[in-house]
């Protein structure tokens, strides 16, 4: 009958042998540890800080995975393995021996470093949260790896390959969302990519850094428990099927060398397609091919110690480009049905327009990802003040109009990207990305009508700056007007000036700038821009002024001239400090005299 | 008794052992001998379960060994490369070992490190080649296997330490019938010693016959005739060389010698018959020269 065991009958025997011939790794980590993280730092800056803590930490990983890589050598040399495997003892129940004793030599250390870490009253508990996890399953790796391989020196590389596959695989995620932005209209790879890693690739969550803000509960053991079996069962199922007469072959398993050799071959033109930018598919793809290939044959003939092409391998390459065919095609289309598609105007709830993926204000302190938008932010004061979004009916049948137009033709009078994003009553998010591309034949006349519609609404002139809530005597602590021009900034206090006053003017300035603008689609994708050509509200003057220079000479030197209207309030719910700009320019006439009255100046 | 059943084991593309079907009785010495690169060694790693073949099987005592089987804990095994775990003397191998073998006989211990008159707090690493030998061998048989797999364990020992070895195993093997595989070039050392021989050429078992048999059926023999001497064929026998020097004959043949005499009775007159009994050097030279090996002569 075999022994099905996963140790030795005489398990505590071989395991305080294993651990006994560690004695000389714990007494030279001890010693690092106590040099280090505790000594050093008392003697240099008589205290010992979280940095140390880390850096102890780093130790820690370093000897680990140092102490697996040599314990597990028995697997890379002909001797060693010959001499152990003729043991009466199986080669799992060798393998758990090892991951045992490695376990136990790393809870010493982290041991060592928490009776430090204790002595030095520093809090880092979020670093071990992280951490141990960390080395636990790094342990378990480094002995699937080790078994993977059939050299030491492979066996140090595939661990670290291995532990960071999950993350190398978000760099081919990424490049192939950048296939699918390439295949298909209005979408975009960025908005592909997080949503996938947000919805369900969640890599953070693999590596524990989930728990890094939220700390541990039940789920942090049960997903460790869960990855520590997995892998702990690749390891089990290698092992079975390990061609020991390979030891000393880089790697022992044709598929893992296979693999390994396409994942790295696939990230070889992934790297080069980001220095080597081109609006060419057919190009991209052909580099592609090219670089995986090359790539792929340096990296088979390393790993197979030959320059000679084996049929097995080029067979794998050639079902490797098949599948990424497929993807392709594939790719294509299941996007094709989607290319296309705009929502009838009763299915949004709420929509917006813009060329920014992403907001951030001060006042949330956080992001948000228009492809995340939601039911329930709509229902948030905050968002709807925070972010141009649009519910009025009016608002989302011209954004839908817009987004037709935009489908028909993506001309525009200079490079511009713009997102449209639906929220639907159901709850879905709808987002398209579209590039438009300077055209010297392009007409305005239709996107700037329909946004002028949209810039005509009550919800958009909400959000113009002079209706902020904030803007309001009760909340200002202080109020300048700042003038940049030839002589640098200058900053007036008119702290003393009629708020509700200069409201009024700056409403009517709005409105006439608003109505007057050649420019209304780019002020309603870019509400908010403040850094500008001709066609922004803060109108930077180029003019030349002459300079004298270091050797008696005059020349002109070009300088800038802008207005703002800045103001601070300390007050906006929870006592933040905040800051707002109102950008004007001299066509603001009304604004720009009554400055002219207060501060006594001429602007112009 | 180990019996090895039409094992077949390829190394990528190359079929390293083809169809190899051995039995090693309990109690007896058999001796694995073969060209270089034969795979003798793969055998012995095959049977100890280092290697797992692509097919085939292998049996203790009529139970089918695998990597887990506990019949392995009855077997030890002495590869050529020897291998010491770092820092160890022999005292240290010695009780790490006997946390593995249960069996493991101090007395026995004493008596060969005695015997073999070896440093025992040596580190293991510092010995010669063949101390190193006698080392592992003192450990293998302190250890009580009933299966001893041997990989060229003689070589690099001098004659007196050989001598002590073979004592040693004939020893173990008439007081405990142990069964003992060993694998050897020293073709001279081992034919005294086993009951059994497996030749192997590439990956193949060409031959494998008990000893006495083996030497029973090949037989050099030198004769002279009056006449001029031309081949004889014969299906009771088979002549595979034929040299003459001097006016006489030296023939080997295969089968029915008395046969041979017989046929050269009847067709010449016969001066001179003798037969000579062969070593299993030249019986290993004429075995895997029917198989093609080493006949080609090297021309300057």
């Amino acid at each position: 009958m075999e022994k099905k065991n996963l140790f030795p009958n005489n398990f505590k025997t071989v395991l305080l042998d294993s651990i006994a011939g560690k004695k000389n790794w714990f007494l030279i980590s001890f010693a690092i540890l106590i040099i280090t993280v505790l000594i050093m730092p008392l003697l240099l800056i008589s205290e010992i800080q979280e940095g140390n803590i880390v850096v102890g930490m780093i130790e820690i990983f370093i000897l680990v995975f140092i102490n697996c890589i040599i314990d597990f050598s028995y697997l890379h040399d002909n001797r060693k393995l010959g001499y152990y495997l003729s043991k009466p003892m199986t080669s799992l129940q060798r393998v758990n021996i090892t991951i045992i004793t490695n376990f136990i030599f790393t809870a010493v250390l982290i041991g060592i470093l928490g009776v430090i870490n204790m002595i030095a009253g520093v809090d880092v508990h979020e670093m071990y949260i992280i951490t141990i996890p960390w080395l636990i399953t790094g342990i378990i790796t480094a002995a699937f790896s080790s078994i993977l391989t059939g050299n030491s020196l492979a066996a140090a590389v595939a661990t670290v390959v291995n532990f960071t596959l999950p993350l190398s695989f978000l760099a081919i995620l990424n490049y192939l969302f950048t296939i699918i932005e390439d295949l298909a209209l209005g979408f975009n790879a960025n908005i592909l990519f997080n949503s996938f890693v947000d919805n369900y690739y969640k890599v953070n969550n693999l590596y524990f850094l989930n728990y890094f803000d939220d700390g541990i509960n039940w789920t942090y053991f049960f997903q460790l428990a869960v990855i520590m079996t997995v892998l702990y069962l690749i390891g089990f199922k290698l092992l079975k099927r390990r061609k020991n007469e390979r030891t000393t072959e880089l790697v022992v398993y044709d598929g893992y060398k296979y693999f390994i050799s396409l994942f790295l071959a696939t990230l070889v033109p992934i790297g080069f397609s980001l220095a080597l930018r081109t609006e060419s598919f057919v190009g991209k793809m052909a580099v592609f091919v090219l670089l995986s290939a090359l790539g792929y044959y340096i990296i088979n003939a390393i790993l197979e110690k030959s320059f000679s092409p084996s049929f097995k391998g080029l067979k794998m390459y050639i079902i490797y480009l098949v599948i990424f065919a497929l993807f392709i095609v594939g790719g294509n289309i299941a996007t094709n049905q989607y290319e296309y598609y705009i929502p009838e105007a009763e299915e949004v709830e709420y929509a917006f327009i813009g060329n920014s993926m992403y907001h951030y204000q001060q006042e949330w302190e956080r992001s948000r990802q228009v492809y995340d938008f939601n039911l329930e932010d709509i229902e948030e004061e905050s968002f709807k003040e925070n972010v141009d979004v649009y519910t009025s009916a009016k608002s989302i049948d011209n954004i839908i109009d817009i987004h037709q137009h935009i489908l028909e033709d993506q001309s525009y009078y200079l490079n511009q990207n713009v997102i449209i994003t639906y929220v639907m009553k159901d709850g879905d998010n709808l987002t398209r990305y579209y590039n438009l591309e300077q055209a010297e034949d392009y007409n305005g006349d239709y996107l700037n009508s329909k946004a002028k519609e949209i810039l005509s609404t009550e919800e958009f002139e909400s959000r113009l700056p002079y209706n902020n809530k904030y803007f309001n005597k009760s909340y200002i602590d202080n109020i300048n007007f700042e003038i940049n021009d030839e002589n640098g900034y200058k900053t007036h206090d008119i702290s003393d000036i009629d708020i509700e006053k200069l409201k009024i003017n700056l409403e009517k300035d709005y409105q006439n700038y608003l109505q007057e603008s050649k420019y209304s689609f780019e002020i309603l994708i870019r509400p908010d821009a403040n850094r500008s050509p001709d066609y922004y509200i803060e109108r930077r003057i180029e003019e030349d002024k002459e300079v004298e220079t270091a050797v008696p000479e005059v020349k002109p030197e070009t300088y800038y001239r802008n207005y703002s209207i800045f103001y601070e309030t300390s007050e906006t719910g929870n006592m933040k400090y905040m800051r707002y700009d109102i950008q004007i320019n001299e066509d603001f006439e009304n604004t720009v005299n009554m400055l002219e009255d207060y501060l006594n100046i001429e602007i112009k | 008794m180990i019996r090895v059943e039409g094992l077949n084991k390829w190394f990528r593309d190359f079929n390293v052992l083809k169809d190899i079907n051995i039995t090693a009785n309990t109690g007896q010495i058999y001796g694995l001998v073969g060209s270089n690169g034969c795979g003798k060694t793969t055998l012995l790693k095959h049977i100890i379960q280092i290697f797992k073949g692509d097919s085939g099987s292998i049996y203790y005592k009529d139970t089918q060994i695998k990597e887990a089987s506990p019949e392995i804990e009855k077997f030890y095994y002495i590869q050529d490369d020897l291998y010491f775990p770092y820092g160890y003397n022999l005292d240290m191998l010695f009780k790490y070992e006997s946390k593995l073998y249960k069996n493991m006989s101090v007395e026995k211990y004493e008596k060969l490190l005695k015997f073999f008159n070896i440093n025992r707090k040596a580190k293991l690493t510092t010995l010669s080649k063949g101390q190193k030998k006698q080392a592992a061998f003192i450990i293998a048989v302190s250890a009580k296997p009933e299966v001893l797999l041997l990989d060229e364990v003689v070589d690099g020992l001098d004659a007196v330490v050989k001598r002590k070895f073979w004592n040693v195993l004939i020893n173990e093997v008439m007081e405990r019938d142990v069964t003992v595989i060993i694998s050897s070039h020293d073709l001279k050392e081992i034919d005294n010693i086993c009951d059994k021989i497996g030749i192997m050429h590439e990956g193949r078992i060409i031959k494998e016959e008990k000893m006495d048999t083996l030497k029973e059926e090949v037989k050099r023999v030198q004769f002279a005739v009056e006449e001029e001497y031309k081949e004889i064929k014969s299906d009771k026998y088979e002549i595979i060389k034929t040299q003459k020097i001097g006016s006489v004959y030296f023939g080997i043949i295969k089968g029915d010698v008395d046969i041979f005499r017989k046929d050269l009775n009847e067709k010449y007159t016969l001066l001179i018959f003798d037969e000579l009994s062969m070593d299993l050097e030249e019986i290993f030279i004429t075995e895997l020269g029917g198989a093609g090996y080493g006949k080609e002569e090297f021309i300057s």
